[in-house]
């Protein structure tokens, strides 16, 4: 396999609320490879964006804080470097898409002033040369008409367009990592295969990482290289997509990947699983899965298991493949 | 018990784009152009298509949400659009409406317990003295707990919240509900749960369900029939199994093609649609379709293709069908 | 389902906390802030000072004495006496009262009148609507300091009584604020109608009133409330500045604004600082620290909204 690109180290970040401490991102280590797709799935308040929001250290102060960990990007520190030398790395080295195509352009400014911001403030082009750049951004994301387009503004676009044009400004710099924060949850199907095809096309042909956040099995399964699966701030399972979806081990990835209904596989009830997502305040330090999970034991109310290697390429956080449960 | 509970008729919702300082109408967004279906009592039939489809306003036009700009809608015979204030709110019980935002769907400064019961005593369906034990009743049927009953909508998660909305509509008895995209919102462990918890009343209670979403995996798994929509018309409808074995409007093959299977193993020929969806306020000629269509025909430009029986239940839209 | 109950139970036994209703926490966020704490309680001791203070001032009956006229802070009067040899002390006490009562009188008016034209505004929309915000317009462009100069010389005109003059304040003021308060109050209910527990209501077939009186106002209690807190202060303050011009609360009763007004002339100002200093800073006090209270309740009602 290629080099680590990005390599979490426990990264902790926490969030200060009246209501107590949340441990938004509890512990978490995992690595994105050059060129590999790495999805990161859970549901809503797992800590996943704040992951990546970590990563781009973007995250709010107050009432957030990186508390612990490191964050390695080609063997640098992110957490230790000055602001200053972050800016640079925002933008051009690691770039980022938002769930929201609507709210992440500046409604005032040109899709084409918004694209060659970056050029001009990175890369040092003049004008002139940073249009002709973006003109070809605009048409290597896919949109025809590309010369029209770079002088219209957001609200005149469709929603998967402006998904489109988000993705020109970040790949703008040529990027060695492009997060994606739930790229396609506001677009329509239709609109979301698109766009999917779109970003593997561009990861194709440029080589870069993808770090796709996601709650969307079929999403992950179309995308992912490696996955990475998170619950109440802490990863529980990662491994290579075909061995997650083949061969889940954590009961959680299980119980994610039954309750979900598949096109063809249709069947009468649905799996569930039970109760909530825990409250993100005051968790114990028992596994936070353990109420929800139907193959609690003692232990798992008692102790957190800790991410451990179970086969080939694949770790799993569960006491049932530790200790006395796995037998 | 197979008796036909709704009919719709042609039904058409326009809404006037006005424009100017004297608010003239300067042309209509046809949210809802000239769709006809029926439901037997017990059924569930799924309404699906993309943003701006106009399957939400189709949902609340039926059940005279929205007033209709054309069209009937009967409901057990009765034209619901012709029935005087009075006969409506009569009505208004046994036809309920479950909506996709669980949080801007329950006022904030009411208690849930009171939420769910001021409906059933505002309709004098019941007693003030019975009306908390009736409301813990439904708590219980929805999954929730009596100390529930006297909190308040933000102490609730989404899909606690997606409970409290069906057990306000479940607690008026009605016969039909639609459905808005109630599962959107939720996580897919959650979206389970409800999906299941919405099975099962359905069984219990022989409730009709109108069943409005995007996700077509969703509506493969509670559905007895489909419908599809394109700006606003029904361009295929049919039994579940029919329309996920036998799709036959080049639209609804797109669609299913598109949604991404969760197993990586398997790679499927994928039809990829161009372009955007179009404007409701400005359809396409001839077939609405046409423009991102992958087999369009000279015709399909010029001529509105019939909506007719190709199949036993079997409905479609297009010429070259 | 059966494991949701089983669940539902274990959950039960975690929670055994009073239900939150968003009242309970807006005033729990109120008394964490404290700017709004320190200005409640600067208001209370105003309030005390102005209402109950005089019966503990040993000058109630000696009223008007030239024999001690102008006297500087003293023994017997701590805070001197005016020209008429009145003690400033009390007579900033009485004046507290007048103006604290102009206050809230013609907040109650401003709530009454704007409250309720807004939310009959907002509710039928249309032609009413139209009506009512025009004449909101109307009396917003009307520059407010000309009228009230020309209103004042008319009513000095009419011989209206001195004494009831004070009624006529609470009312003019009350009458020339009313229009922001029913501007906010409209865009609530207008966007509230367009909240989807609105429609759901239309669903359910509730009745209008309930749906009025249950669902729409209570959630627009809290922006009058903050506009009422802040219409008490501005109130205080358009009543100081009308009695300062002469053409508000005439003597012999008093208000803050008059007693400045009384000390207008150069002598006073530069020599005799205990005449206009204490209603000043009472002015200054009560405003600020209803400013304080008002954006608390503002932060308290509104969380999310950042300044």
């Amino acid at each position: 396999m290629s080099s680590t690109l990005v390599e979490f180290r426990n990264l902790k970040t926490y969030f200060y609320t009246e209501a107590g401490v949340v441990q938004a991102v509890n512990d978490v280590s995992f690595s994105i490879r050059a060129g590999e797709t790495v999805c990161i799935v859970g549901e809503s308040g797992c800590g996943k964006s704040i992951t990546a929001m970590s990563l781009m250290r973007l995250i709010a102060s107050p009432p957030g804080k990186i508390v612990g960990g490191e964050i390695l990007f080609e063997g640098r520190d992110l957490l230790k470097i000055k602001e200053s030398e972050m800016r640079m790395i925002r933008g051009n080295e690691i770039a980022m898409i938002f769930q929201e195509p609507m709210t992440s352009l500046n409604p005032v400014l040109t899709v084409g002033d918004q694209i060659m911001e970056p050029l001009i403030e990175h890369t040092l082009l003049s004008k002139s040369e940073a249009r002709k750049k973006a003109i070809q951004l605009i048409e290597q994301v896919g949109i025809p008409r590309a010369d029209q387009i770079i002088d219209s503004y957001p609200h005149e676009l469709s929603g998967g367009m402006r998904q489109r044009i988000m993705i020109a400004i970040s790949l703008s710099c040529d990027p060695k990592l492009l997060i994606a924060d739930e790229p396609t949850t506001a677009l329509d199907v239709t609109i979301q295969a698109q766009i999917l095809d779109l970003l593997r096309q561009l990861k194709k042909d440029r080589n870069m990482s993808l770090m796709l956040i996601t709650h969307d099995l079929g999403v992950v399964a179309e995308m992912a290289d490696y996955v990475v699966v998170m619950y109440a701030g802490k990863v529980i399972e990662e491994g290579p997509v075909k061995e997650i979806f083949k061969n889940p081990r954590h009961p959680y990835t299980k119980g994610l990947l039954l309750a979900k209904p598949v096109i063809g596989q249709r069947k009468e009830r649905l799996f569930t699983i039970p109760g909530q997502v825990p409250n993100p305040i005051g968790l114990g330090e028992n596994c936070h899965y353990s109420d929800r999970c139907e193959h609690a034991m003692d232990i798992c109310r008692a102790s957190q298991p800790a991410l451990q290697k179970d086969g080939a390429d694949s770790k799993v956080a569960c006491w049932l493949y530790e200790g006395e449960g796995a037998k | 018990m197979s008796d036909v509970i709704l009919e719709v008729k042609d039904l058409k919702k326009y809404f006037p784009i006005r424009s100017g300082v004297f608010q003239r109408t300067i042309g209509h967004v046809k949210a809802v152009d000239q769709i006809s279906f029926t439901m037997k009592r017990g059924e569930t039939l799924g309404l699906v298509g993309e943003s701006g489809c106009g399957k939400s306003t189709a949902g609340r036009t039926i059940i005279r949400l929205y007033d209709k700009t054309e069209g009937h809608v009967l409901y057990n015979g009765r034209d619901i659009h012709q029935l005087p204030p009075k006969e409506l709110r009569k009505l208004r019980p046994k036809m309920q409406y479950v909506f996709q935002d669980p949080f801007s769907s329950l006022n904030p400064r009411v208690k849930v317990g009171e939420a769910i019961g001021e409906a059933v005593v505002d309709h004098g369906l019941c007693s003030k003295a019975e009306i908390r034990e009736k409301v813990l009743e439904v708590l219980n049927i929805c999954g929730l707990a009596p100390y529930h009953y006297d909190r308040y909508p933000h102490e609730f998660s989404g899909g606690q919240r997606q409970r409290i909305g069906i057990a306000r509509a479940l607690i008026l008895q009605p016969d039909f509900i639609v459905l808005d995209e109630p599962v959107s919102a939720l996580d897919v462990s959650i979206q389970a749960q409800i999906i299941n918890l919405l099975s099962d009343l359905q069984q219990q209670q022989n409730l009709t369900y109108l069943f409005i979403s995007h996700d077509l995996s969703v509506v493969e798994h509670i559905c007895s029939s489909v419908a599809v929509m394109y700006l606003g018309s029904i361009v295929e409808m049919a039994s579940r199994d029919e329309l996920f074995k036998n799709p036959l409007h080049p639209y609804t093959k797109a669609l299913l093609s598109a949604v991404p299977i969760p197993d990586p193993t398997i790679t499927r020929e994928r039809i990829f649609l161009k372009g955007d969806i179009p404007s409701p306020a400005n359809p396409p000629q001839g077939c609405k379709f046409h423009t991102r269509c992958p087999v369009a025909a000279d015709r399909c430009r010029t001529e509105v293709p019939v909506y007719r029986e190709v199949g036993p239940e079997h409905h479609v839209a297009c010429h070259l069908v | 389902m059966s494991h949701n109950i089983a669940d539902v139970q274990v959950e039960l036994k975690a929670k055994k906390i009073k239900p939150d209703s968003p009242w309970r926490s807006a005033f729990r966020r109120l008394f964490k802030n404290k700017m709004a704490l320190a200005g409640m309680i600067v208001l209370t001791l105003m309030f005390l000072f102005s209402f109950i203070g005089p019966y503990f001032s040993s000058h109630l009956d000696a009223k008007i004495s030239v024999r001690n006229a102008n006297l500087p802070p003293n023994e017997t009067h701590w805070l001197g006496t005016d020209k008429l040899g009145r003690d400033v002390l009390l007579r900033t006490m009485e004046a507290g009262r007048v103006s604290l009562l102009v206050g809230i009188v013609a907040a109650s008016i401003i709530v009454l009148v704007g409250g309720t034209l807004g939310a009959i505004a907002g509710y039928y929309g249309r032609f009413v609507d139209s009506v009512i915000m025009r004449l909101a317009d109307i009396l917003y462009a009307i520059p407010t300091l000309p009228i009230l100069v020309a209103l004042g010389a008319i009513l000095s005109d009419l011989k209206f009584p001195p004494d009831k003059r004070i009624y006529l304040v609470m009312f003019i003021v009350g009458m020339i604020a009313w229009m922001s308060l029913s501007r906010l109050v409209r865009s609530q209910v207008l966007s509230l109608k367009e909240q989807e527990f609105m429609l759901a209501n239309e669903v359910l077939g509730l009745r209008d009133r309930r749906k009025i009186f249950r669902h729409l106002l209570p959630n627009t209690v809290p922006i009058i409330i903050v506009a009422a807190t802040l219409g008490v202060a501005n109130s205080i303050l358009l009543e100081s500045t009308l009695s300062f011009l002469g053409l508000g609360v005439v003597p012999p009763t008093p208000s803050w604004g008059q007693m400045i007004s009384a000390a207008n002339n150069m002598i006073d100002f530069q020599n005799r600082p205990w005449l206009w200093v204490p209603p000043g800073v009472c002015i200054l006090l009560t405003v600020v620290s209803i400013n304080f209270i008002g954006d608390g309740l503002r932060d308290a009602f509104d969380p999310k909204q950042k300044r």
